[in-house]
């Protein structure tokens, strides 16, 4: 019975942590002016992150070491300091847009300034990495966030046109309203806002935070299979609301407080406190994972000593970074640049680095010495290689269309 | 090689001058240059009416309708500035600009007028939506006007 309720645990933990404000503000603009044509990509991209996380989860539970660690050891320190420097700056982007978010859900809640949030999110960030154990930390902002399903509820509540939505989603068409640079622009960042590097550093260095063995593997592709998935259908929920109260009527979403607008008209006050109670759980955790993924990569791969199972004062360096990291962002939105426009960025970013933190998970998850008889088996690698070319294309065109579209404008 | 260096730097110059808006842009041109930030203003009236509304109808807080109008309030002056700082190459384009320009400025104070009365100040809902109606309704007259000579 226990053991049942820690996969359910797991699993709920895995869907309420999927989404962050790149996952909600990248599937709101797209379906306010795509519908629900690109509703594939967020496939593509769940089917990555389940792969990508699954092997480096395996790999931290076999080797019992993480990410960084590993790839500074397998690839020598130059590769590995090019990748972590592209890991480590996408990683503080993120963590700004969702330092970012924190603060514009609590004006949701207030009406107070977002500026005037942004010193007491990131003072609250600190006290929690500070303070709170690993898995209390994962399970309640993990459990909290699955209010977003309210998201999904709203698309029932909402009264769409299924045949329509039916039709956006699997007969994808670019409007004619739209390019098709803009339109694969975006696809690019919609896979990018599925697939953050984050998550993956986060999901392995945890996977030795929790002291995984190969005893919990099952338990790990459990939540990771199922977890993520459902994380996703929140994703095109999210989409789907913006496609059903805002293209018909030509609104293009810009801001965090639109896409809450298509909740309160289907539920009302009650699900708009629920949405919002949900956004800052998911903004939180995930910016709780940013802060300690900035902290794990770099400890990782200098070799410090490290984790939030060793007390602060044991993991001095690495709880500084972290402090380091959260004040960086904070003084970045201080100085009024949009946290939307970061976020945007911050996705589109991390599709561009993907290749970086992908390709030494999968060939150290091919190596024998590391992994054993758990190296990867020949499904995985066919597909493990089919998405080593998505994510390189995407990486490669994603610069080119950020110019030709100035960034999806 | 000076030679190229120089051909190299007047092809820079020109092709820097092309980029000048007004100078040899034609009617549909700036018609295109007017409609983007047109559709930009529409799309902040109409996130502006549903807020008003859902407070209105009960279905939203206060807090949450002043900032969805305040983040409108953002998208119409950006919308204003792009109208403002376009350069017509000629009469009609400048009777175009004039017209975006009082269309959108009138869009700001519909919007300004909506956050005042979801802050308990002002008129009542009726007036403001009847208001935030009527300048989305002149948006989209100017706009498809502009359509029409655009041919889209």
């Amino acid at each position: 019975m226990k053991r049942v309720l820690g996969v359910a645990l797991g699993i709920l933990t895995a869907i309420g942590g999927f989404l962050d404000i790149g996952d909600m503000v990248t599937n709101a603009v797209v379906g306010s002016r795509f519908g629900l044509s690109l509703a594939w990509v967020v496939v593509v991209g769940v089917i990555g992150i389940c792969l990508f996380a699954s092997m480096s989860g395996r790999v931290a539970a076999v080797s019992g070491r993480a990410t960084f660690e590993i790839i500074r050891e397998r690839l020598g320190p130059r590769a590995a300091g090019a990748n972590l420097t592209a890991s480590f700056l996408i990683n503080l982007l993120t963590l700004t847009a969702e330092v970012g978010g924190i603060a514009l859900a609590l004006q949701l809640a207030s009406s107070v300034e977002p500026r005037l949030w942004i010193p007491v999110a990131a003072l609250a960030l600190w006290l929690v990495v500070w303070r709170a154990k690993f898995s209390i930390m994962e399970n309640v902002t993990g459990l909290v966030g699955l209010t977003l399903v309210v998201f999904a509820v709203a698309v029932f509540l909402l009264g769409p046109d299924w045949n329509e939505l039916a039709d956006q989603a699997l007969s994808p068409t670019v409007p004619a309203a739209e390019g098709h640079a803009v339109y694969w622009y975006y696809a690019i960042a919609l896979f990018g806002a599925a697939m953050t590097p984050y998550e993956v550093f986060f999901f392995s260095s945890g996977a030795v935070e929790e002291r995984w063995t190969v005893k919990d593997l099952a338990q790990s592709r459990m939540n990771v299979l199922v977890g993520f998935p459902l994380g996703g259908i929140l994703s095109v929920a999210i989409a789907a609301c913006a496609a059903i109260v805002f293209l018909p009527a030509g609104i293009e979403v810009s801001s965090l407080s639109q896409i809450v607008l298509p909740v309160a008209l289907a539920g009302g006050k009650l699900a708009l406190a629920v949405v919002i109670v949900g956004i800052v759980a998911a903004t939180f955790g995930a910016a709780l994972e940013t802060s300690l993924s900035s902290g794990y990569t770099l400890a990782q791969f200098m070799g410090w000593s490290w984790g939030k199972f060793r007390r602060p004062a044991q993991a001095a360096r690495f709880h500084l970074t972290m402090i380091v990291c959260i004040l960086v962002a904070g003084a970045v939105l201080m100085t009024s640049v949009d946290p939307i426009k970061i976020t945007e960025f911050s996705v589109v970013f991390s599709a561009i680095a993907l290749p970086l933190t992908y390709l030494p998970i999968l060939i150290v998850a091919n190596d024998p010495e590391y992994m054993g008889e758990h190296v990867n088996g020949r499904a995985t690698n066919a597909l493990a290689l089919v998405y080593l070319v998505i994510i390189v294309t995407a990486s490669v065109a994603a610069i080119p269309l950020m110019i030709a579209t100035g960034a999806g404008s | 090689m000076r030679v190229v260096r120089a051909l190299l730097g007047l092809a820079a110059v020109a092709a820097a001058a092309g980029c000048a808006v007004g100078l040899d842009a034609t009617p549909v041109d700036e018609a295109r240059a007017l409609t983007s930030p047109l559709e930009q203003a529409s799309s902040a009236v109409g996130t502006a009416t549903l807020a008003a509304e859902l407070l209105g109808d009960g279905r939203s807080t206060a807090a949450v309708t002043d900032t969805a109008l305040l983040d409108q309030v953002h998208v119409l002056q950006e919308a204003a500035d792009a109208v403002a700082t376009f350069v017509p190459a000629d009469r009609t384009g400048a009777a175009w600009q004039a017209d975006a320009l009082t269309t959108v400025r009138d869009a700001q104070v519909a919007v300004a007028a909506a956050r005042g009365w979801a802050n308990g100040a002002g008129s009542d809902e009726g007036t403001v939506v009847a208001a935030l109606d009527a300048s989305a309704t002149a948006l989209d007259d100017l706009t498809a006007t502009l359509d029409e000579v655009t041919g889209e």
